[in-house]
Formats: structure tokens, sequence, C-alpha cells
């Protein structure tokens, strides 16, 4: 995370250009992909440090990823960064817990990261859609640590999941296993659909009404961008049938690549 | 990154998911088919539009707060601190020259000696900031507002990336809006003012001014029973904690060495009249 060589948002202008995609190509891809989702699950889910804030301003910033919303994102951050000063952690503590916590008086009182609030009617937290992605969870063979509290359907959760599915899906191209690989491109297509997708866009639409720094302001563009990247990828991916067979075979003795 | 929250048991070699997601029989709310969260909620439900009214309201007033004049957002916060309002006051008469962070910070630590406060160093300047009291400075003076600091632009392998930069070391500098209020802060008119308008109290105050002013000061409990059984004090019913409170806001008592103690101030009213 700390290097150029492992920027946060590679383009998916390698698919694009391309027309299919190599399984060492998309490995990379799925590689620098969970890392964009380690870095944004981390940022949502408790109050920046210092070691975080080093490790951020170690960081380079891509301008250009093709995705104005990313680049906004990135752009705020690493402007933010450069204007550190002694109080900054003090000042992203407040502005975490005014960005998603609030003050309790009202439950539109703040950008609550639980998913369970955008999708019950009451604006509750462990409702229904806890209980879905806790299904998800364990159909997957992972399940969330005990030292950490929140809930399960909480956006850090459910980001590190990703990352998680790209990781896997990573390592399943690397050992050849490409329907490994598909089926869980198709997992977590699916799981962006139907629940990040769904309610994280009204999410960081509240983000915008409630921090203050520009930090977690940035932080809602980045992450409105990066999530309509990934429906973008699964959309080149999965959009139609040639999109479909667009992975490679592996190859066969004495055939030609592609 | 530091720790994950979530365990990840690798899967085996070979080993594929056990669950086609299409079989689960997901937990499903019926009522969830109906509600589209993309859709404003217009409230049938009366608890969610109390709820929003209150948010709306609470940010109106914040909004209204910050449209006056810093003076006076200057003195309310001082006057809505109680006794950590001297210190607010003694903090931005630091402030005249510009000073570190640490300098502040070791000044108002110091200040809450006596002065236990919820409220460290770093809330109080960002406070006495967000009301226009201090502001923060290079060390010519120029306010750092007017100079954000930009990140560099360098080019790795084609690609174009923001590296983040370090910012000019930065100073607390008191604005001409917040020496004005220490200036016009007379602690002798809060007191006469106090005084005037609890007239019908002014021996209980007495009292408690001269038992502070002996040797050693006097705890609360002390004071708690030197005037509590006072007849006037029925009605309404008030203890020495609400005279102690009046009197230090208005710095005629402080405390210190573990008791209360009654300062120049007060010493020279208990002589007047």
């Amino acid at each position: 995370m700390s290097t150029h060589d492992a920027s946060p948002v590679a383009a998916p202008a390698d698919v694009e250009a391309e027309g299919q995609v190599g399984p060492e190509e998309l490995a990379a891809l799925c590689e620098s992909r969970a890392a964009t989702y380690a870095l944004v699950s981390r940022l949502y889910r408790s109050e920046a440090d210092q070691e975080l804030l080093d490790e951020l301003c170690a960081m380079l910033y891509p301008i250009s990823t093709g995705n104005p919303s990313v680049d906004a994102g990135y752009r705020m951050l690493a402007f933010y960064l450069s204007n550190r000063w002694d109080n900054t952690l003090l000042e992203l503590r407040v502005d975490y817990m005014r960005t998603f916590i609030g003050s309790g008086r009202s439950t539109f009182d703040a950008a609550y990261p639980n998913e369970s609030v955008y999708t019950s009617p009451k604006r509750l937290v462990m409702q229904d859609s806890r209980d879905e992605v806790m299904a998800i969870y364990r159909s997957l063979g992972v399940s969330q640590a005990p030292t950490y509290r929140e809930s399960e359907d909480h956006i850090a959760v459910e980001l590190e999941l990703c990352q998680i599915l790209c990781q896997r899906c990573a390592e399943a191209l690397h050992a050849g296993e490409q329907a490994q690989a598909l089926r869980l491109l198709e997992t977590h297509r699916n799981f962006l659909q139907d629940h990040l997708g769904a309610w994280v866009p009204i999410m960081t639409s509240d983000m915008l009404k409630f921090s203050q720094t520009d930090f977690y302001r940035g932080l809602a563009y980045l992450t409105d961008g990066f999530l309509e990247t990934e429906g973008e990828l699964f959309a080149e991916l999965f959009g139609d049938e040639e999109a479909e067979e667009g992975l490679e075979e592996e190859p066969q003795a004495d055939t030609a690549q592609p | 990154m530091s720790d994950e929250p979530i365990t990840v048991p690798m899967p085996a070699d070979g080993e594929t998911p056990s669950l086609d997601l299409d079989d689960v029989d997901f937990f499903f709310d019926d009522e969830l088919v109906e509600f589209d969260p993309h859709l404003p909620d217009d409230a049938d439900d009366e608890g969610a539009s109390a709820s929003r009214e209150r948010t709306r309201a609470g940010r109106s007033q914040q909004e209204r707060r910050r449209d006056l004049p810093p003076e006076q957002r200057i003195s309310e916060l001082i006057e809505s601190m109680n006794a950590q309002g001297k210190v607010l006051l003694r903090t931005i008469a630091f402030c005249e020259g510009p000073r570190t962070v640490e300098e502040v910070r070791a000044f108002i630590a110091d200040q809450q000696q006596s002065a236990f406060s919820v409220f460290d160093g770093a809330s109080i300047t960002q406070m006495l900031a967000r009301d226009g009291a201090l502001e923060r400075v290079d060390e010519d003076g120029v306010p750092m507002s007017s100079q954000p600091n930009e990140p560099e632009r360098v080019t790795i392998d084609g690609m174009e990336f923001y590296r983040v930069t370090s910012p000019k070391p930065s100073y607390w500098r008191a604005t001409a809006a917040g020496l004005a209020v220490v200036a016009l802060d007379s602690p002798e008119g809060r007191l006469r003012a106090q005084m005037d308008k609890d007239a019908d109290y002014d021996h209980v105050y007495r009292r408690i001014l001269e038992l502070c002013a002996e040797e050693g000061g006097s705890t609360p409990a002390a004071l708690g029973e030197a005037v509590d059984d006072d007849p006037i004090l029925e009605e309404p019913r008030r203890y020495a904690g609400y005279f102690i409170e009046k009197l230090e806001r208005c710095a005629a008592l402080e405390w210190s060495d573990g008791a209360w103690r009654t300062t120049e101030l007060g010493l020279s009213y208990l002589r007047s009249e």
C-alpha cells in the first residue's frame, strides 16, 4: 500500500483494451482491487490513528484513474493530508463521530454505516440485511472476529468481504482454477448488486452532508467512484456471453495464444 | 494495514464453496419488498418526521450560530463553559503573539491544574478557533487558511500521482475579535451584576466568602453546613453549591489545594458596603 507498485486503483483500461482478459492480468487486477477494498474498509472501520495517518501520507494517489469520483476522492485526501497539523487526529476523530455516529438525537443525524439502517423502514440496525449478509459470510466460510464489535452489515465488514473475494479470486487464477475464479466473481458481482450497491450511494450522499473534513468527504467520493468501477468491471466481464467467455481458457499444448 | 476484523479460513486446494447462493433461504421480511430506500420517506411514521425535524432544527441552529459576529460567538462560548470560561479567556490573552501548539497546550494544562475539565488543550483551542477567537498562522504571522499547502505531482512509469507533502509549522494567535472579548471582560462587573441580581441572598454570598477567606479556605461540606439551613434557601430550595458556582464564575472564589478560597476580587467585595 505504500508504494506506487501497489497503487490502489488500476483502471479497467487493460481489460477494455485487450477485449479479453488473461488469467494473470485478471489476477493482478484482483490484487489491486483487494488493496483498494482494504484501504477503504480501514477508513470506515474506526477513527484514524497515527499509524494510519503515517501510512496514508506515505502513499501515492493516482491523479487520473478514468473515474471522476475516484479522482476527486484521491485529490481531496492528498490535499487534506498535505495540510495536516498538530490537531489533525483530533479533527478526524471529531469528524468521524460527526459523520457516522452523530449526536443521537434522531435517526437522521449521521451517515450511519450499516446496511440495515438504509434498508429497514424505521432505519434501525440489526435488521434483515444483517441476517442476509451473515448468511453470505457463512456460505463463504468466513466469520467476524470476536474482537470486532460492529454489526456484520457495517460497511467496513462488507468491504472487507469484497477484499477477501478479490484475494481468493486472484489465488484461484494463479492456481489455474478458472471455474473457481468465475464462481467467486459471480458471488462478488451478486454481493455488489444486492448489497453494497443498493445502499452505499445513499450513505455516501449523507456523508457529504455531515462530514466537515475533506478527508471523509474525499472518502465518500472515493467509495462512490470505486464501486462504480467495480460495477463497470462486472458488466464488462458478465455483460454478455462474449464478455463471459472473455476469460481465456488455459492454453492447451500446441495452440496459439488468442 | 492493521488487524483484520474478519477471520479467513482459507479453503483447501481445489475446494469450492459448499453453498450455491441461489439455494440459500434468506431471512426475508415481506415488508422490504414494498420499501425502496432510494425514495424519500414522506413519513407515514410520525416518529421519523419528528426525528428529521429535530435534525434539521439542530443544523439550522448551528448555521445561525455561524452567522453571528465572532465577538458574540466567543462570548457565548465562554459563558457556556462555566468555570472553564476563565481558562479560555486566559488562553486567548496568552496567544496575543504567535505561540506554538505545544506551548498553548502546556499553558492550558497548567491552568487546569486546579480546574479539572473534560476538555483538553487541543479541544479548547479547537473551540476557540471555531468561534473565531484564535487562528492558525505561520511563523511570519500569515494565516494558514490563506496559503493551503499542495501535494507534489510525480510521474512514475508514465502515470501521474499526488505525493503528500509536509506543511509549514503553524502557530496559534489570538484574533482581533478574541482580544476584544478579553479586553471587555470585567470580573468586577460580572460580580456586581450577579450580586445585584441575587440581592436577597447577599448575606449568604458574604458568609461563604468570609469562610473561604479564612486560613486554609473551606470545603464544600463545611460551606453546606454553614448555609444550607438558612430559611431564605427553602423556597426555592438552594444549597451552597449554587452560590459557590456563581462566585467562581465571577472569579470571586477559586479552587486550589483541596479547598475553596476567596480571591482578591472576592475580598474586595467583602470590604465593600
